[in-house]
């Protein structure tokens, strides 16, 4: 059975819907996608993102300064947050024909929290995503509810970090059929275009 | 700076509400929002006028209009309606800046008066639940085009439109098809919205149907309820989740973590999880044709 992550399931409906940033930007082509799906070359926005997320997973209840993971350090804001014991917890699911995995940053009874580094808030990029949807279908869960962190670079490896902004999203009666439409979508592209291999490559980046 | 993590704490019952409604222009929002139960409307729009249902309603000049509000002000209304969200951010910059012009450039704030920006709007927001009020935030529909695709969205300016996306419990937009208005919680991929009520598509009645005078009160009414219903699953799952964290690290046997599956499927992906961890830690896997967990070497012989 395929098996494709929900985040290239999201590289692919952005690339189907996307849009340029600014005036005379390429427009990706399907070789960019492929690419992007089966190659794993994290940016380095992408790599702080990782480590934030590592120390996030490990962060023991108290008072935080910092937190060093993966050779990167984050300054701490003066903050609050609450954060559930279960914490980087996988599910899989199958929607017509494609088995569908991702991996959320916590679970609280029927909420999903996932964390979100990013250089400027944009609330419609995450809402406008279909991970949520999928996350909410894979846990059987209600809400999902981001906490999004504006980080900044100080210097090579030393980021700042704003206070958490909180951003829900609720599970609705159309959501489970919207990912089977994507998820079908998905799979009738990547027997098209990924490599011969389905659960190597759509398993990949 | 101190960024302090706590455990999760225990749900809360929904008492209040704050609900979007945005819609394209003259498609009756305010008149919409009228229809909730005993409303008040902040008009910082000077729009109210139009609305076909006018009831009572204070015109916003100056932000100082409403930061003094007080409970007794409000004692006679159940809803707040600010009409239209955008606009009383505007107003609210205008007053940041003002209060301290170091937080604007330009007429639009810097990044500390945007921060400032976020913090008045959620106490303002939060001022009025606490005063025990349902708050309706009313904002323009602004159309963005990709291609042959129109993605409908709130007409707020810049940073702002994201404050009412976070305080947004539910968000609906108004449309119009073959002269029958419907108000559509459920986001699409060409729209966005929030629908924890999980309401389908509603017909808004017409102003001259008697149903149309409590409609918006009704709504807020159902979101509220399923809403409670969720939270009681909410509490129900927390409880089994960790019974299973407690319960998981004792069980070290084959035997014991088979006697968990049914109540693990029971409790959902995230119990299954759990006790597949343990089984994993214990060193069995699944045996998929006993349909059981057995130890790992035995399986492979």
């Amino acid at each position: 059975m395929p098996l494709a992550r929900v985040s290239n399931i999201e590289a692919y409906r952005q690339w189907v819907n996307w849009q340029p940033l600014f005036e005379g930007q390429e427009e990706p082509s399907v070789d960019d996608l492929v690419r992007f799906i089966t190659i794993d070359e994290p940016s380095e926005a992408m790599l702080a993102g990782t480590a934030f997320h590592k120390a996030m997973e490990l962060a023991q209840d108290g008072n935080h300064d910092s937190f060093e993971a993966n050779g990167y350090r984050f300054i701490l804001p003066d903050a609050a947050i609450s954060l559930p014991a279960v914490r980087e917890m996988r599910a899989y699911g199958n929607y017509r024909g494609l088995d569908v995995t991702g991996q959320v940053d916590a679970v609280e009874g029927k909420i999903v929290i996932d964390h979100k580094t990013t250089g400027k808030f944009d609330p419609e990029r995450y809402l406008k995503g279909c991970q949520w949807k999928f996350y909410l279908d894979l846990f059987g869960a209600n809400e999902f509810r981001w906490n999004i962190f504006v980080v900044k670079e100080l210097e090579p490896k030393v980021y700042s970090v704003s206070a958490p902004q909180t951003l829900t999203a609720h599970r609705y009666p159309e959501m489970h059929d919207y990912c089977e439409k994507l998820a079908a979508e998905y799979l009738a592209f990547a027997r098209v275009h990924l490599p011969a291999d389905p659960t190597d490559f759509l398993l990949a980046g | 700076m101190t960024l302090k993590i706590t455990r999760a704490s225990d749900p809360i019952t929904v008492e209040r509400l704050n609900t979007v409604i945005y819609g394209p222009p003259g498609l009756g929002k305010s008149s919409l929002a009228f229809t909730a139960d005993t409303p008040l409307l902040l008009d910082f729009d000077n729009g109210s006028h139009r609305a076909a249902n006018r009831k009572d309603t204070v015109r916003v000049e100056n932000w100082s209009d409403v930061a003094g509000i007080t409970p007794e002000d409000l004692a006679p209304f159940k809803t707040v309606i600010v009409d239209t969200a955008g606009r009383a951010l505007d107003i609210l910059t205008a007053d940041i800046i003002r209060i301290n012009p170091k937080h604007g450039r330009g007429g639009a704030l810097t990044l500390q008066g945007y921060g400032e920006l976020k913090s008045r709007f959620t106490s303002f927001l939060k001022l009025l639940n606490s005063f025990g009020k349902d708050v309706v935030l009313i904002a323009h529909m602004d159309e963005q085009r990709n291609g042959d695709d129109i993605i409908e969205r709130l007409d707020v300016q810049g940073g702002s439109k994201g404050e009412i996306y976070k305080a947004a419990d539910a968000m609906g937009r108004l449309v119009i098809a073959n002269g029958q208005r419907r108000l559509l919680f459920s986001p699409t991929d060409a729209a966005f919205g929030k629908n924890p009520g999980q309401l389908p598509p509603l017909d808004v009645p017409n102003f001259t149907e008697p149903e149309f005078n409590t409609f918006f009160g009704s709504v807020i009414d159902r979101i509220k309820a399923r809403l409670n219903e969720l939270t009681e699953d909410q509490r129900k799952a927390m409880a089994e989740q960790q019974w299973f964290r407690d319960t998981l690290p004792k069980v070290s046997d084959a035997d014991g973590i088979n006697g968990l599956v049914g109540r693990a499927k029971e409790g959902g992906t995230v119990c299954k999880s759990l006790l597949h961890k343990r089984a994993e830690e214990i060193g069995l896997s699944f045996d998929k044709s006993k349909g059981e967990y057995v130890e790992r070497q035995k399986e492979a012989a």
